[in-house]
């Protein structure tokens, strides 16, 4: 039994909630790489997912903004206050989209149309208040998917957001007509956020390579092949395909007691401090429910004030919640709160996490890939900031080059110029492959100088040591001056001679290289090219 | 607490050390715990207290050896998927960052950060799992103790190359590895091979009982290899085992006269 499910999404949330203007060029940038644009940007040919100096190239006066899911979860609270008064059980999705089932609010208002039409009324009024202006441009204005099941209303909100007419914006899949109006959509469909798969990407690839281009043709093959071919993604893709059902087959009973809450003493004011106390309380959860087995989808979190006021939403997430997605959504929804028209009146005393739909935790390896891909994206994002406040060149990136040089087997290029989001990009450049011979022999020192410190290189009788062209050597090293600092040399290995791009004369270059330890414990390699002895690398 | 029954008292009811540790194991949150530790490696965990690279925790190292020792501590977690930070270290040898066992395709380098040294070091911790950073010259103790804070909340590592003598994050550990000797050099032929060090172990809390580990930094093989190790708490220094209920009721005993010694002193 599918429940009649609609879906609100609001197109091009990012760029709404960042107040910024349809005819005004702005792209929003994730780790360098464009997410949204504005109609006037794409008319200047930015596309989403262009590199950021690509993007800027194409249209200088390109405004960049780092997309900001902390501001897009605060400017969405007011939109789902404005679904509130339709039904109390409107589900968060993320920011810029949410379902409610709407089987109540449809009886009551007369239809599923009319009920759609209402509610992107008062959704678009909300959105003109966030971007302070008369009326919603038709690019912005919110999309109303309604369909059997949350995986064909997200379609059917898909299919409004491309929409080019006002009468396309709400779109209505008649009761049991999930099937037919899945049939034609492309397979690639379930890699989608509303399709809960384990990996609908690769899923996905191997559909389309097997000629199953369509859901259609996805629901005509038989369940049990499926599932022996692809396991659980499978079953459950057939499922999706055929407007069955969408929700986890696999939920558990919540088990009793299973929620935390903590008292704020002293109550909290401030979101921060409110939402330090949650991080803690979403990772008691996470344990509490992990020590079972389980692991929640949907979640309700809900907020008391001294006064009594109370403010719970429903979060909801194809996947699993971790403790840390929880902690950020406790977040959102208390910065909304608190930073909204209808802020409470006094401070927060009570936090309140309640599971509310929990599934047996399998997909611990889809916990260990999506966890890490995110701490991945979150490092990047960290590392876009540290170079917003350095410059372009700051952050490197090792690139393996290959060379004789200590320090040219591998360099350092500008962050800008690579695709850090690439999990398995290669850092090898073309030359890095070939053999090198005459490189120094691991290990390899740790410290390498790029231009090199002059040093004095003195044999027994305090003679500059020099080497003659066929590599003999005046006399054996004994003492290294570095500065004001001499130190004996203990050990010592060379001359290793040099001659690379000898037909080249300008960067001919011609050097003997020595490995020496001295007395202190320090080891060195040591250069001499052109009468010059210079520490090259040291071993720290 | 009573979670010691009478009826394990009996004579044959032998309480032993490894018991004692598979309760602690059974009992203790494991993937909160789990998710608290970076990994190490052997050598890593011999120079660390109670053999952890604990998120939210500083480590400071001086003297020799400073940078091998700094990678020595990333490696694991960096190769199990970490992403490493190197801020303010002028001049790192890349080609010995990946001997030592690093990713470097999770490797991130700003080399210079100028007068921003705390802010770039805030942006990234919790979000880069260890940051690697030489602190410059100036930086005041407020920067520092906000810098600690924030570790704390955020759980990343951060590893701090000590050149002057003040210390910026007073480490919960700090290393010192005082000696070393290259090994492989000899009088006009040969080639480094490997180093003998012998690092100081010292810190706070667990860590403040300090240690000595003498370690191949690099081994022949090229990464760390302990030797010896003594005192402090990553090592086996002193062995005691505890084989009846009595005798853990005298440890706790004498654990709680220590203390008490402590706070007296402290006094």
């Amino acid at each position: 039994m599918t429940t009649r499910t609609m879906v609100v999404t609001t197109p091009h949330w990012p760029l709404v909630a960042a107040g910024v203007d349809a005819t005004h060029p702005a792209a929003v940038v994730v780790a360098n790489r464009v997410v949204e644009v504005t109609p006037a940007a794409r008319h200047h040919g930015v596309e989403v997912g262009m590199r950021r100096r690509e993007s800027q190239g194409r249209c200088p006066s390109l405004e960049v903004l780092d997309h900001d899911p902390d501001l897009d979860a605060r400017r969405f609270e007011p939109v789902v206050a404005a679904l509130e008064t339709f039904t109390p059980r409107v589900e968060l999705l993320g920011p810029g989209r949410c379902s409610f089932p709407t089987r109540g609010p449809s009886r009551y208002f007369g239809g599923d149309e009319s009920l759609a039409s209402s509610v992107s009324m008062a959704v678009d009024a909300e959105l003109a208040h966030v971007l302070g202006r008369g009326d919603v441009p038709f690019g912005y204005s919110c999309r109303v998917g309604v369909a059997d099941g949350l995986f064909g209303a997200s379609l059917a909100a898909e299919l409004a957001v491309a929409a080019r007419t006002v009468e396309q914006r709400i779109q209505v899949v008649p009761p049991e007509g999930s099937a037919r109006f899945l049939a034609p959509v492309s397979v690639a469909a379930l890699q989608g956020w509303a399709a809960p798969l384990a990996d609908g990407e690769q899923l996905v690839d191997v559909l389309w390579r097997l000629g199953l281009t369509t859901l259609g043709s996805v629901a005509a093959t038989p369940e049990a092949d499926l599932l022996a071919r692809f396991g659980n993604d499978g079953a459950r893709a057939h499922r999706l395909a055929a407007g069955l059902d969408d929700r986890p087959p696999d939920t558990r009973p919540v088990p009793p007691e299973s929620h935390v809450e903590a008292e704020l003493d002293p109550p909290a004011d401030r979101v921060d401090a409110a939402s330090f106390v949650a991080k803690a309380l979403a990772d008691q959860l996470h344990a509490r429910l992990s020590a079972d087995g389980l692991a929640c989808t949907r979640i309700v979190v809900e907020v008391v004030t001294e006064t009594g006021e109370t403010r719970s939403r429903v979060w909801r997430h194809e996947g699993t919640l971790s403790a840390v997605d929880v902690a950020d959504r406790v977040r959102w929804q208390l910065d909304g709160w608190l930073s909204s028209s209808r802020r409470p009146t006094s401070a927060i005393s009570v936090l309140r996490l309640i599971p509310d739909e929990v599934v047996a935790d399998s997909g611990r390896q889809l916990g260990f890939w999506g966890g890490q891909r995110a701490e991945s994206e979150r490092a990047v994002r960290a590392l876009a900031r540290v170079q917003g406040m350095l410059g372009p060149d700051s952050v490197g990136v090792p690139e393996r080059r290959g060379g004789r040089g200590v320090g040219e087997p591998i360099g350092v290029v500008p962050m800008p110029l690579v695709d850090l989001s690439d999990e398995e990009r290669s850092i090898d450049a073309p030359a890095a492959a070939a053999p090198w011979p005459g490189r120094v022999p691991a290990p390899s020192p740790t410290a390498v100088f790029g231009r090199g410190r002059s040093v004095q290189v003195l044999d027994e009788l305090d003679r500059a040591v020099s080497v003659s062209g066929r590599g003999d050597l005046s006399g054996a090293p004994a003492a290294l001056v570095d500065g004001d600092e001499r130190h004996r040399v203990v050990g010592w290995a060379g001359p290793w001679l040099l001659d690379e791009r000898w037909w080249e004369p300008t960067r001919h270059h011609r050097s003997a290289r020595f490995q020496m330890a001295t007395d202190d414990g320090a080891a060195h390699l040591v250069s001499l090219s052109g009468g010059r002895w210079t520490i090259e690398a040291s071993y720290d | 607490m009573a979670a010691v029954t009478p009826a394990a008292n009996t004579a044959n009811a032998r309480v032993g050390r490894g018991d004692l540790d598979a309760l602690a194991a059974a009992t203790s949150p494991l993937t909160l715990a789990a998710e608290q530790l970076l990994p190490v490696d052997a050598a890593a965990s011999a120079l660390l207290p109670g053999g952890v690279l604990r998120r939210g925790m500083a480590v400071t190292i001086g003297g020799r050896a400073r940078r091998s020792l700094a990678l020595t501590l990333a490696a694991e977690a960096s190769s199990a998927g970490s992403w490493v930070a190197l801020v303010g270290v002028r001049d790192m040898g890349l080609a010995a960052v990946e001997e030592y066992g690093l990713s470097l395709t999770r490797l991130a380098v700003i080399e210079d950060p100028g007068p921003d040294w705390g802010a770039v070091v805030a942006a990234l911790i919790g979000s880069v799992d260890v940051i690697i950073t030489s602190t410059p010259e100036r930086v005041s103790s407020r920067d520092g103790r906000r810098l600690a804070a924030r570790l704390r909340e955020r759980g990343s590592v951060v590893i701090e190359l000590r050149s002057q003598r003040e210390t910026v994050l007073q480490g919960d550990v700090t290393l010192h590895a005082d000696s070393a000797s290259w090994q492989g050099l000899h009088r006009g032929h040969g080639r480094l091979e490997r180093r003998k060090v012998v690092v100081h172990t010292g810190g706070r809390g667990a860590a403040a009982r300090g240690g000595r580990v003498e370690m191949w930094l690099p081994s022949a093989a090229g990464r760390a290899e302990v030797i010896a190790a003594s005192g402090g708490p990553g090592a086996d220094g002193e062995v005691v085992t505890y084989d009846t209920v009595a005798d853990v009721a005298d440890l706790t005993a004498r654990l709680k006269a220590r203390v008490e010694a402590r706070v007296a002193a402290s006094e």
